[in-house]
């Protein structure tokens, strides 16, 4: 099941390989000094999409799908280590697009 | 560098920098920044930095905000509506499957017919008649008194012609076999019975 979910998440990813194409957030500007919510969703949702596919289906199936580290394991056919260490790099990449909402963080929701 | 010491290696490289990676995930899945240990601490400085530390920290957290946010992602599958196309796909398999058998199958066997038993009511006898095997006992004992009458040495048993030896192994086999076919049938119909003289009847 799990195997089928990881094909639909990549079938997904192939159909809409931009997240600025699917509208969402397409007609949103947002000032420099604006730390919004959306602009933070925005924000992580082009940083996911930057990732590569490697890291990128790791990152969506753990905290888009919540799957545990065993399940993605299974799905991808990989050891346990390399999916955390695959789920590290991709949430180093996404934090470097979060960086600047890192100081603006209780605008956007409690980090402690 | 020590004899003893490993030589460090390209590989050996990758692997520790995977391990480093694995303990800084497992810090950054469970704790905040200010929640870790001065060991922790330690260990976050040296490989990465508070900022980045809260950065990832942010990503990770910014994606149960995110989820929780009504703006549906394109990658979320809902694992309860992968269930119904599931469903749909087991029962479509499964029909094929039968359309595809009944397809393969020849015409004859295609078609299953029931036939409408109606219950029949038989009269049967009801006496059990116990195999008088005396009368079998008493026409073989016969045949082989006739037999055993001769001399029965080697030479002569030779001289008891074939067809009288055969025919006396026939009639054993004919017996033997027609006694188990009609097993169960009426006195008055078994062939065995039948076939040799009745025994005298025993008054009681």
């Amino acid at each position: 099941m799990f195997t089928i979910a990881s094909n639909m998440a990549k079938t997904e990813l192939k159909r809409k390989s931009r997240f600025s194409d699917t509208g969402d957030f397409e007609a949103v500007t947002w000032s420099p000094d604006e730390y919004t919510k959306e602009r933070f969703h925005y924000q992580l949702s082009k940083a996911i999409d930057n990732l590569d596919e490697l890291h990128r289906s790791v990152f969506v199936l753990r905290y888009l799908n919540q799957l545990s580290l065993k399940e993605i394991s299974e799905v991808k056919e990989i050891p346990i280590g390399t999916v955390k260490s695959r789920l590290f790099k991709a949430t180093k990449e996404v934090g470097h697009e979060l960086y600047e909402f890192r100081s603006k963080e209780t605008n956007v929701f409690k980090l402690y | 560098m020590s004899s003893g010491q490993k030589r460090p290696t390209y590989l050996n490289y990758i692997k520790m920098k995977e391990e480093i990676e694995i303990k800084l995930f497992d810090l950054l899945e469970s704790k905040d920044y200010h929640e870790l240990d001065s060991q922790e601490h330690q260990f976050v400085e040296m490989h990465s930095s508070k900022e980045e530390y809260e950065s990832q920290r942010m990503a990770i957290l910014g994606m149960k905000d995110y989820q929780e946010s009504s703006v549906p992602h394109p990658l979320v599958i809902d694992r309860k509506s992968l269930l119904l196309p599931l469903i749909w796909t087991s029962i479509s398999s499964a029909a094929a499957a039968i359309v595809l058998l009944l397809w393969l199958l020849p015409e004859s066997k295609r078609s299953i017919q029931i036939k409408w038993v109606t219950p029949e009511v038989r009269t049967v006898d009801t006496l059990v008649v116990e195999r008088v095997v005396r009368d079998t006992i008493v026409q073989f004992q016969e045949v082989k008194s006739k037999i055993a009458s001769r001399d029965l040495s080697p030479k002569a048993i030779e001289s008891i012609p074939q067809f009288e030896q055969d025919a006396f192994i026939a009639d054993a086999l004919k017996i033997q076999k027609l006694d188990l076919e009609n097993k169960g049938v009426s006195a008055t119909n078994d062939a065995v019975i039948q076939r040799f003289t009745p025994a005298p009847f025993i008054g009681m």
